[in-house]
């Protein structure tokens, strides 16, 4: 009687214990890559808008700063979406006849509100308030990418709750004096980003980043920049002056209520 | 357990020890299946589907959503904060002052107006309530016309062609609940004089009839009677529960309670405590916060103001009373007398006109008007006799005069005296016409009289609306909108506009009342919310002079009253559509979404509703109390109802309460509890003599008090005294600790001899420099270091964690000026998004209040209704440093903040309830549902998911919605916390003491809750704690609570019979 089994066999089986390990470490991977992708978080695709609003175009082209629209973001804890009215300061003289911003004359003489769709949201149950974030040095880029560069806007970071513990258990590896925030728009504006740390500081009275230069660069590029042992030492330095208490920025009940 | 040992309890049935009370006590969660209940193979297949189902509930699409801004959008105004604006709430025709809480255009949480002389800060459950109100999908949102959608424009047309035949206005009546409002009394004189021969009429089930018709009677004319507790050291109620429901309640309590705070420091500890004496009808918690209460029948609280007039004045012609009441009134009179000038009596509004001449009268004779009384001008506009007022309405629409009948507010069929039989004179017709035929009603709900009307119209809510309104001095306050009105609806002030052909826009309406105000001062008024010249004068009365004769006979008493009473909740019935106010604890007896009619154990075991076997059998009590319906029987008319047997009540009194068995008026409303109306004639309106009979048909009211038992009210063990009191003649005459404090944790370590030596010289106190925050000194104690707080050395199991540098937030509640009203309870509910679960989940333990009212029972023998005393014991979640519900938590979904708060991570959550089932004090709450949607409940819960409902706006925004399966407890309002602490870093200083306020602190109207830093010395919170009185629940556990109380401190008359605990205090000498 033949055998049943060949030599070839042993492989066949071999492979197939293999096979039946890989295959649910496979998934894993593959979910939690998937789980990751823009797909599923959103990162980097742009969503359509009632008015096709260019960030790149009004901030970095003409200068408008970020307060002007989101006026809230010094204040409480939502940035805000400008009100049409807004809008409408600038367009019943700039592009008034312009059919592409039709819906914002429509809703200003209607009276009706415009429907944004929303790119940035944290879940129900996380209180995110910009205000304070604002005023310890985090640029708008640190958590929304390059929004100055982007021709329609697109979420610049996956929200994750591990991404915003990244920072809440080692600020200084992102703090910077408020000054920096909006000032890193001008510098933007002034080609700094382009140019060498020496000269920067020379040429300028805006600050900059902790990071210097390359900081300004990796925030222009929505690149995450990694500081070095002295610039952590001087985040460190801001920790302390701000008086921040590092272990409770980990507290649940800091985000959570 | 033996009954004479145990003078402290919570209910009969914890005394009796029934097997209900023991299925409560021995599981939190009484209605679960047991594992071994389970057969093993379900419970396989249950926890793989858990498992499996745990997991996808993690993967969810992100839902894509839409930012709507304003188009034009107000200056100054930031998504994302929220902003006060100043307005007025009414309650019975009374302005309360209140600032509302805006978010982004939409209000979401009324906190007290401190401008406001009703206020001062502070606010009531019925304030708390009016924003769900605002919100509620069941409101009133279309014009009818015989049921049919019509509009407003073909009601004011079929109005004018009523007028065409009579432009007088001949047969047109108006029927208004009576109303304070000086720009609706404006309103009224055009309609009026538009009208000349159209005729006003007012009626409220609740009024201040008989103290206009009292101060009549003695002055000569009506006026308003203001109460100065702030100068009084003898307080008398006879039967005015000025604690609770009476007009300028909120404020009473607050003077009465700043008068109460019993402290070491100050001139001298416990200098200048008052002292109430109640003299009650039925059990309020004004009686149960007095330091002497006497019981009577609603007819004897005459005699006794007489007698007491008499024992005062000298005067002849009082009636004799019980031996019992003739002592205790001497002495009261003494106490009276001692103290001319600091006391006074304050008569309920629920009492005959002679009671309150009789109590103005002894007023005079106390030279209390201008000190601790004074009487003004009636808020009340044109103020009239509500009976006499609708009679004639009656009269007249029964002679066939009444040709258009326009009730602007109010519910008058549901409500009027029964014998006045208004609802079938509505429907009443002469041939085939209708003998009125114009009948209009306005209204927030389409309610009982709407159904009785031709036309509905929809009424807007106070916060929609443009107005003014008298607070109870009779000051003036501003009726502002905080959002539009969400449906097309009117105000009577508008709609009298209209109805006098002088239509205008309400804000213009308004102000023109106010047209000697600049537009600066008007702007300025709107702002804080008050008028600059606040106050009225008060008036300067003569009394006339023997009172006793101007009085006529005294009122004989029958074998059984009944009094009527407004539900310490639901009022007249107004507030039955309120969901958060049905499921809200009545005081004392705690019954929730329902209404009984409350006897004594004596009067049961007379009336035989239960057995005589003995006068304090609490088993008989148990088991007969809220289980059947008793039939009452006044003038021929009857109701059933089911019966309550409360100890404190006084004998042969049947107390019902108003507002419940609403048949219309929304799905929250009907059905629900029993209404009595039908029994409240227009000669009984307060009170009447009555037949009582049980029925033996069964009913199941549904009462919290059994639920969420601490354990160790069961277990004897020292040092567990749940509730603690005292007298304040033994806490003056000990120097030290009045209770031992065994379990108390040393908060204060040396800290303050550190901050004092560390202190740089010439540094100004204000600047809280870095120095003073190095010097903060929670450190970690060591554990078995004895020292006065820790006199045992407990040591505990759990890691001990260095606090220093960072606050420390603790509570403190003073039990000598709670006096149980709930307000705490259902500010919490509208700060954190508490829901409703309705009364069958009540009845399975399930409700979710955050912070409960225990209510406790002292007294050696329950049939004696003055042996009663009442303690009240708000419980909030204790923020424990040793917690133990943290470790028991698989998922860590609760641990310990570095600010000493033991957070509840709600995304964390997995729902074992180990951490409830671990909590000694039962605080936490559980989601067995999901609350929020309306499948779960049904009819009576509150929908917050269905397409477009109001109910969307109501939520906090700053607080998470909870699901299903999810623990959740009180957080110290973290959401609170957490702002003040980034508006304090932004603006790099300190967070100071008193910036934080918890929501049960903010509505206290006396002011018992305290919160602050532990780590501020000088915070009041940590004084307070330093208080010799100051105690921990259940500390021999070494949870070390961070809420602490002051135990209760009465301060009862020597010369009188003390109250149980006073008694055994006495005999023990010290407790």
């Amino acid at each position: 009687m033949a055998q049943i089994f060949r030599p070839t066999h042993n492989v066949l089986g071999r492979l197939g214990v293999l096979g039946a390990a890989a295959t649910p470490l496979a998934l894993m991977v593959t979910f939690s890559q998937f789980s990751r992708s823009g797909w599923a978080t959103g990162v980097g695709v742009p969503y359509e808008q009632p008015v096709a609003f260019s960030h790149e175009h009004h901030v970095t082209e003409l200068g408008i700063d970020c307060r002007y629209c989101h006026a809230g973001v010094e204040v409480g804890a939502k940035a805000g979406y400008p009100a049409t009215h807004t809008c409408m300061s600038c367009h019943s003289q700039v592009w008034s006849n312009s059919p592409l911003l039709e819906p914002i004359r429509e809703s200003y003489v209607k009276n009706v509100p415009l429907k944004w769709t929303k790119l940035n949201a944290v879940p129900d149950f996380v209180f995110f308030n910009h205000s304070i974030h604002v005023k310890r040095g985090l640029n708008c880029n640190n958590c929304h990418g390059p929004v100055h560069a982007m021709q329609m806007a697109f979420k610049g970071r996956p929200f994750q709750m591990r991404w915003c513990l990244e920072c809440h258990r080692a600020p200084e590896k992102y703090i910077n004096e408020p000054q920096v925030v909006f000032d890193m728009y001008k510098q933007i504006q002034r080609g700094n980003h382009l140019k060498d740390t020496d000269k920067v500081a020379k040429n300028t009275s805006l600050s900059l980043p902790i990071g210097g230069t390359r900081e300004l660069q990796a925030l222009a590029s929505g690149e995450q920049y990694h500081r070095n042992k002295e610039e952590l030492a001087k985040g460190l330095e801001l920790v302390k002056k701000y008086h921040i208490k590092k272990e409770q920025l980990s507290d649940c009940a800091t985000c959570h209520h | 357990m033996d009954m004479s040992e145990k003078k402290l309890f919570k209910s009969y049935a914890e005394l009796a020890q029934t097997d209900e009370y023991v299925r409560w006590r021995d599981d939190e969660f009484p209605d679960r299946e047991g594992l071994l209940d389970i057969d093993r193979r379900d419970f396989m297949k249950l926890s793989a589907a858990g498992m499996a189902l745990a997991g996808l509930a993690g993967c969810r699409p992100l839902s894509e959503r839409k930012a709507v801004p304003f188009v034009r959008s107000a200056e100054d105004r930031a998504a994302g904060r929220e902003y006060f604006y100043a307005t007025t709430l009414v309650r019975g025709g009374c302005g309360l002052g209140v600032l509302v809480e805006q978010h982004e255009g939409r209000p979401t949480k009324i906190e007290g107006n401190p401008n406001h002389p009703s206020s001062l800060g502070a606010t009531d459950v019925w304030a708390q309530a009016e924003i769900l109100n605002l919100y509620d999908p069941n409101r009133s949102q279309l014009v009818r016309e015989n049921g049919e959608t019509s509009s407003w424009d073909a009601f004011y047309d079929a109005f004018r062609t009523l007028l065409k035949s009579a432009p007088d206005g001949d047969g047109v009546r108006l029927l208004m609940p009576p109303v304070t409002s000086p720009s609706v009394g404006a309103a009224i004189q055009t309609f009026l004089t538009a009208r000349p021969k159209a005729v006003l009429h007012q009626w409220s089930p609740l009024s201040q009839d008989s103290a206009h018709a009292g101060t009549e009677k003695l002055f000569g004319k009506p006026v308003d009677a203001v109460y100065d507790l702030s100068n009084a050291r003898i307080v008398v109620s006879l039967d005015a529960d000025f604690l609770l429901t009476m007009p300028g309640s909120v404020r009473y309590a607050r003077d009465w309670a700043n008068r109460r705070r019993v402290r070491r420091a100050a001139p001298a500890p416990g200098a200048e405590i008052n002292r109430l004496y109640t003299i009650e009808s039925s059990y309020t918690i004004t009686g149960a916060s007095a330091d002497h209460r006497l019981s009577a029948k609603p007819t004897d609280i005459e005699n006794i103001a007489r007698a007491l007039y008499a024992k005062l004045t000298g005067a002849s012609g009082a009636p004799t009373l019980a031996t019992g009441a003739s002592a205790f009134l001497d002495e009261l009179a003494k106490d009276l007398a001692a103290n001319n000038g600091a006391a006074v009596v304050i008569p309920g509004d629920d009492q005959s006109p002679a009671v309150h001449a009789l109590a103005h009268a002894i007023n005079a004779r106390l030279s209390a008007p201008g000190r601790t009384v004074r009487f003004v001008e009636p808020g009340q506009v044109r103020p009239e006799s509500g009976v006499a007022s609708l009679k004639a309405l009656i009269d007249a629409a029964s002679a066939g005069q009444v040709k258009a009948l326009l009730i602007l507010g109010g519910n008058p069929v549901y409500d009027a005296p029964a014998d006045f039989k208004l609802g079938e004179l509505l429907l009443s017709s002469v041939g085939d016409k209708e003998k009125i035929p114009l009948r209009a009603h306005l209204s927030q709900y389409e309610d009982e009289t709407s159904e009785l009307c031709h036309w509905h119209l929809p009424e807007s809510h106070a916060l929609e609306s443009w107005g003014d309104a008298r607070a109870h001095d009779g000051g003036v306050s501003l009726i502002q909108p905080l959002i539009q009105p969400l449906y097309d609806t009117r105000t009577p002030l508008e709609v009298l506009a209209q109805l006098a052909d002088r239509p205008a826009l309400a804000r213009d309406l308004v102000r023109s009342v106010y047209s000697t105000l600049t537009e600066p001062a008007w702007q300025q008024a709107l702002e804080a919310g008050v008028l600059p010249l606040i106050g009225r004068l008060p008036l300067t009365l003569a009394p006339k002079g023997d009172v006793l004769s101007l009085l006529g006979p005294a009122p004989t008493s029958a074998a059984i009253e009944v009094n009527f009473r407004p539900d310490p909740t639901l009022l007249d019935g107004s507030f039955a559509p309120n969901a958060w106010l049905q499921e809200l604890p009545r005081p004392i007896t705690t019954i929730v979404w329902d209404n009984a009619a409350i006897v004594s154990p004596k009067t049961a075991m007379d009336i035989k509703l239960m057995p005589a076997y003995g006068d304090s059998d609490a088993v008989n009590i148990a088991q007969y109390s809220g289980r059947q319906k008793l039939k009452v029987t006044v003038g021929g008319q009857s109701v059933s109802v089911p019966v309550w047997i409360l100890p404190g009540q006084p004998n042969g009194v049947v107390t019902l309460y108003l507002g419940g068995g609403r048949a219309r008026g929304g799905g929250i409303a009907e059905d629900v509890g029993f209404d009595v109306y039908p029994v409240r004639l227009s000669s009984g309106l307060n009170h009447a003599g009555a037949q009582v009979e049980p029925t033996g048909e069964m009913w199941e009211v549904v009462y919290t008090q059994p639920h969420h038992l601490m354990r160790s009210e069961f277990e004897e063990s020292a040092n567990r005294d749940i509730v603690r009191s005292s007298r304040l003649d033994l806490y003056q005459s000990k120097s030290g600790e009045i209770f031992d404090k065994v379990e108390h944790h040393d908060f204060t370590d040396t800290g303050a001899e550190h901050h004092e030596a560390e202190k740089p010289d010439g540094e100004p106190d204000e600047v809280v420099a870095d120095w003073y925050r190095e010097s903060w000194k929670y450190e970690t104690q060591d554990p078995s270091r004895k020292n006065d707080a820790n006199k045992e050395g407990y040591s505990s199991l759990y890691p001990e964690f260095s606090r220093k540098g960072y606050n420390q937030w603790a509570m403190s509640i003073d039990l000598t000026t709670c006096i149980g009203c709930n307000a705490c309870t259902i500010a919490c509910q509208a700060e954190n998004n508490i829901p409703v679960v309705g009364k069958d989940m009540v009845g399975r333990g399930r409700e979710m209040h955050w912070i409960r009212m225990d209510h406790y029972f002292e007294t050696p023998a329950i049939s004696d209704p003055d042996a009663v005393e009442s303690h009240f014991l708000p419980i909030p979640c204790m923020q424990c440093e040793k917690a133990p519900c943290e470790p028991v938590c698989p998922v860590a979904a609760t641990i310990h903040s570095h600010e000493g708060l033991n957070q509840m991570v709600y995304n964390r959550c997995i729902g074992t309830r180990y951490c409830s089932n671990n909590c000694p004090y039962k605080v936490r709450r559980f989601n067995f549902l999901k609350w929020t949607q309306a499948d779960a409940l049904g009819a009576k819960g509150l929908d917050f998911y269905r397409e477009g409902t109001p109910l969307k706006m109501l939520a906090n925004p700053d607080v998470s919605v909870r699901g299903r399966g999810v623990m959740e407890k009180c957080t110290y309002c973290v959401q609170r916390i957490n702002e003040v602490r980034i508006d304090a870093k932004k603006e790099s200083r300190e967070i100071q003491d008193g910036e934080i306020v918890t929501a049960c602190q903010q509505v206290c109207p006396t002011g018992a809750i305290i919160f602050g830093d532990l780590n501020n010395p000088n915070s009041k919170v940590s004084r307070l704690k330093a208080e010799s009185h100051d105690y921990g629940l259940l500390t021999d556990l070494n949870t070390r609570p961070r809420t602490t109380y002051l135990a209760r401190i009465k301060n009862p008359n020597k010369a009188l019979k003390p109250m149980p605990t006073l008694e055994a205090a006495t005999e023990g000498g010290e407790h």
